[in-house]
């Protein structure tokens, strides 16, 4: 009866722990969303372009039922030096992130809605509310 | 436990999870509601604790999970058919560590303290783990390295998203002990009606998932 109390307690105990970190990762989650989705920008290399500006400059490419614009055409523009030797982290709004090597830039459109999709890539690569392209 | 019967069980869940999986897991996904916390925290963890209930088998919900990520994996609409398919093992695997031992088994827990307590610990890991198995596993099948930026990067989020799976976990282990021991005669039913009525739902399941 004593053990079963034990378990017990160190069972409600680890229970009220999970669900405070999942509060606090919660509150953390959100308050991150709001200061990204500040704009109509997207940042690249630490540099901020308009979205509308982009979707006039380029032509549109589709994969599947989507349209966009190519992430290489996009890493291009950029005063990126030799992009084929960088990898090229995607962070979405809510911090999701996927990281890509060039090859797979060459295969991914960012829609007008900062969706980037890939050809090539499972759809876990798929990112939405895209906000910002860092070059590693 | 028979071993036929245990085999045409394990097929017979992991079908009605599969189904489940490709019916109500798609339609989440479509409207963009929560759908890996329910799928996880409701449906998965409460099918695997139903048969863990009837069959008290361990091993069963493994084999569960196998079954309906593969018929996950098989349903030709979807999002990310991969990476849930992988999710759904996980999620089993991870069953089967957290109950794996005795003293936790459904039929030995009282207190509705304890059941809530396990039923939001369940949920919870079920859910984390499971996301972050399929995080690491899917980019091994396009021959890429998962990336620990990546993972750390959408760690907030998934421990986020858990909550709701937890919670539901709390209410799921409840309810489902509701369910009275006698109805385990269901697995202790006569071959000549148990075959044939766990045939005919699996294929029922397996006809809607891959039509």
């Amino acid at each position: 009866m004593g053990k079963n109390r034990g378990v017990e307690r160190i069972a409600s105990i680890f229970a009220i722990f999970l669900l405070l970190i999942g509060t606090v990762s919660t509150i953390y989650v959100y308050s991150f969303r709001e200061e990204k989705q500040a704009g109509n920008a997207i940042i690249i290399n630490g540099v901020e372009y308009d979205m509308n500006e982009i979707f006039s400059s380029f032509e549109k490419k589709y994969i599947n039922e989507f349209s966009g614009i190519l992430l290489s055409d996009l890493i291009n523009e950029t005063s990126i030096q030799s992009p084929e030797n960088h990898e090229y982290a995607i962070i979405g709004a809510d911090g999701y992130t996927k990281t890509v090597k060039w090859g797979d830039m060459k295969e991914g459109i960012l829609t007008n809605e900062r969706r980037v999709i890939f050809q090539n890539l499972p759809r876990q690569f798929w990112i939405r509310d895209v906000v910002k392209i860092e070059v590693k | 436990m028979e071993k036929g019967k245990l085999f045409a069980g394990i097929i017979l869940f992991g079908s009605v999870w599969g189904l489940l999986e490709c019916s109500v897991g798609d339609y989440l996904h479509e409207i963009n509601f929560l759908a890996g916390p329910i799928m996880t925290g409701l449906f998965g963890f409460g099918l695997m604790m139903v048969a863990r209930m009837l069959y008290q088998q361990q091993g069963m919900q493994m084999g569960m999970a196998l079954v309906a990520g593969v018929l996950r994996y098989f349903h030709p609409i979807g999002g990310c058919l991969i990476c849930s398919a992988i999710a759904i093992v996980c999620e089993g695997v991870i069953f089967e560590i957290i109950w794996y031992h005795s003293s936790l088994w459904p039929d030995k827990m009282k207190s509705m303290r304890m059941k809530i307590s396990m039923g939001i610990i369940s949920g919870y890991l079920l859910y984390v783990l499971g996301y972050i198995g399929s995080q690491l596993i899917t980019p091994l099948t396009v021959t890429m390295i998962p990336n620990a930026g990546d993972i750390l990067g959408i760690l907030p989020r998934v421990l986020s998203d858990a909550t709701f799976s937890a919670l539901l976990g709390g209410i799921t282990l409840p309810a489902v002990l509701t369910i009275p021991a006698s109805t385990t005669y269901i697995v202790k039913m006569r071959k000549e009606v148990y075959y044939p009525i766990s045939s005919v739902i699996t294929f029922l399941c397996i006809f809607f998932i891959l039509s």
